[in-house]
């Protein structure tokens, strides 16, 4: 007998008694939906995360110079009692780098130079404060950032007119910057163009040391999230920015990008070599080198643990669910003893009745399978939206689960199935 | 000419070696010829039942011979007893037995889908069956839409899809009224006339009477086996 012939069987028999195949299904749709929901969330999360890293670098290496043996680098605050906290901060005695503790022009070029063939970038960024620049009535706000010219490489940012910051420009102590299309509606008003911007300058202050600076360059703002900035990062050079005000030369912290195909482990133990040799005999300061590949690897861990986690809980539903198909099976098989003689009768060997009822039992799952999957992902797409992660449901997820509640239909519909195609047709002819 | 029911010595005993043991059937021999229309009639207790399990391949003598249209099934198989059944027996139920919740045509068409038969040449076939009894109009009912006459009509076109060697109806008017009861007959008695070979079972004696050939069963034996004069087989 052809299977189409049996699923219409099946889904006639479905049609007889809806409401208590909904019913059956019910542990399959829980069971599927929760942990569809879950993984679209789990991926969406993830999705999020490394959109995220991919917009920071998430194979960005950071250099920072750091206090030598601090403890709170390499205990868990959270996890020590009262006591042992108070020692901690008894016998540590925080201190700020001295000009001579940090990285110097000097040791970046050299760096650069050794490191040539394996340095996409080498980007110093140095936080000099937030700025507000009045044209009038017009007001533009910014966070004022000392870069070294790679930022444009590292930051990814799209010139929509004039240039980027030189290594002149540092060298030569230039008062300019490169400011964003957004900060130019705010100073020059909504109708200024990019390029009207070129060559212009403003004034404003930062921490009480008047700057004027001029703009030799316009990016390309990049929107995230929903809510639009009121400030927007404005670069100069960071040997400007020291200089103009007065801020003590080095550096603490520089980030690094490495060419395509250079692996980041050796690069980085490297990288930590060359930087500690400078360090060997300061007695409060070292260097340490970190990338986010490794935050981010971990964090998906935790994530695959909530995953398998809500996978064990699921599974019980599933297998609840696939206990009472195979009990409405055995119902069904028994409200149809007679049918099942009557179709015996008529010539239905054994394997076309236990193909009969476990196409049954694969239906229901399916179906079942099939609302979890579509519950599963409207559940788990509104809780990724709530969380403001971009939705990604995942669709080899959705073909292993209606996969998967096909198989919970054979395997619990086979015994009920065994036993419609077992009866003697003489009792089951008989059976009232 | 070959008998198509061909029985020696045909006993039948349930929960053999046990000490509820039962003998139904004694022994029965019987030959039944292409054409015949035989009622075996008997009252309750009889073994008729037993009996025309045995014959609808249904259950398998404990003892004894029997080779149906040249195929000796006792050493048949689930399988291969579905197999005679669906081929060499048309099934007729006092109770219709009917599928439920599948339309006439869909009733009529099952024989021939558990013999593999392709879906255009089923529903061609069942279509003509359901015209032959007087059903074709009503082909797309389903059985609670029918009349317990209309409904064994349908089961008799069933029984007939597949071209099987034997008739085989169980009590076929015992559940309905006398004047679809006639209508029924005539049924039989027009199959009958276009050379099927049917047996009736049944415990009334007048509806056994219109039969060309009456065999009588009383406790596990036969009693009689009357052919009436003039009908076309006299002569076996």
């Amino acid at each position: 007998m052809p299977l189409s012939e049996n699923v219409r069987l099946a889904l006639g028999s479905l049609r007889a008694n809806k409401l208590r195949a909904l019913l059956t299904m019910l542990g399959i749709i829980i069971g599927i939906g929760a942990v569809i929901a879950i993984i679209t969330v789990g991926d969406s999360l993830s999705g999020s995360v490394e959109q995220e890293m991919a917009s920071l670098g998430a194979r960005d290496v950071t250099v920072s110079v750091t206090q030598k043996d601090d403890p709170f680098a390499n205990v868990n605050f959270d996890e020590l009692d009262a006591g042992e906290q108070d020692a901690l901060f008894e016998n540590f005695e925080y201190r700020s780098p001295e000009p001579s503790d940090l990285l110097t022009g000097e040791m970046l070029e050299d760096y650069r130079e050794k490191f040539a063939d394996q340095l996409k970038a080498l980007v110093v960024r140095e936080e000099l404060g937030s700025i507000t620049a009045t044209n009038g009535r017009f007001k533009a706000e910014g966070q004022l950032l000392g870069v070294s010219p790679d930022q444009a490489v590292q930051a990814k940012l799209q010139l929509l007119a004039g240039r980027f910051l030189t290594d002149r420009d540092g060298a030569d102590g230039r008062a300019v910057a490169v400011v964003s299309d957004r900060f130019v509606t705010q100073y020059f008003g909504s109708r200024a163009k990019p390029a009207d911007a070129l060559g212009k300058s403003f004034r404003t202050d930062v921490n009480g040391i008047p700057l004027r600076l001029y703009i030799v360059g316009v990016y390309q703002h990049k929107q995230e999230g929903r809510s639009k900035p009121t400030s927007t990062e404005v670069y100069m050079p960071v040997d400007s920015g020291v200089r103009l005000l007065q801020r003590t030369p080095g550096y603490q912290t520089l980030t690094l990008q490495t060419k395509d195909g250079v692996e980041s482990k050796p690069f980085m133990e490297r990288t930590r070599a060359y930087f500690g040799s400078y360090y060997a005999r300061n007695p409060y300061f070292t260097v340490s080198v970190s990338s986010l590949e490794e935050a981010v690897k971990s964090m998906d861990k935790v994530m695959q643990n909530m995953k398998l986690g809500i996978s064990a809980i699921a599974a019980i539903s599933l297998l609840v669910g696939g206990i009472g198909v195979m009990n409405i099976m055995m119902v069904s098989v028994t409200e149809r003893t007679r049918e099942i003689g009557v179709r015996m009768a008529l010539g239905a060997k054994s394997r076309v009745i236990l193909l009969q009822f476990i196409v049954e039992a694969v239906i229901i799952c399916l179906i079942g399978g099939l609302i979890g999957v579509v519950l599963g992902v409207a559940v788990g797409s509104a809780g990724a939206v709530v969380m403001n992660y971009p939705v990604r449901p995942s669709v080899p997820a959705a073909v292993v689960a209606v996969a998967f509640s096909m198989a919970i239909g054979v395997f619990f519909g086979y015994y009920p199935a065994r036993r419609a195609a077992l009866l003697d047709p003489i009792e089951a002819l008989r059976y009232e | 000419m070959k008998p198509l029911i061909e029985m020696r010595g045909i006993v039948k005993t349930y929960n053999v070696g046990k000490e509820n043991e039962l003998e139904i059937l004694h022994g029965i021999d019987l030959t039944v010829w292409p054409g015949e229309f035989v009622a075996i009639v008997g009252e309750s207790g009889s073994g008729k039942s037993t009996l025309m399990n045995i014959i609808g391949v249904l259950d398998k003598p404990t003892q004894g011979t029997y080779v149906l249209d040249g195929t000796d099934v006792r050493t048949a198989g689930r399988d291969q007893m579905s197999e005679v059944r669906n081929r060499k027996i048309g099934f007729v139920f006092q109770n219709f037995n009917l599928i439920a919740r599948t339309t006439a045509q869909r009733n009529v068409e099952l024989p021939m889908l558990y013999a593999g038969v392709p879906a255009r040449d089923r529903e061609a076939r069942a279509t003509q069956l359901l015209r032959r009894v007087g059903m074709e109009q009503r082909r797309f009912h389903q059985p609670s839409e029918l009349s317990g006459g209309q409904k064994q009509r349908v089961a008799i076109a069933r029984s007939l899809v597949n071209d099987p060697a034997i008739l085989l109806a169980d009590e076929p008017t015992g559940a309905l009224d006398s004047q679809t009861s006639r209508h029924v007959m005539d049924i039989f008695h027009d199959l009958h006339r276009q050379g099927k070979t049917i047996v009736l079972i049944t415990h009334s004696r007048e509806l056994a009477d219109e039969c060309p050939r009456v065999i009588t069963l009383r406790d596990g034996r036969i009693l009689a086996d009357q052919r009436k004069e003039g009908t076309s087989h006299a002569a076996f």
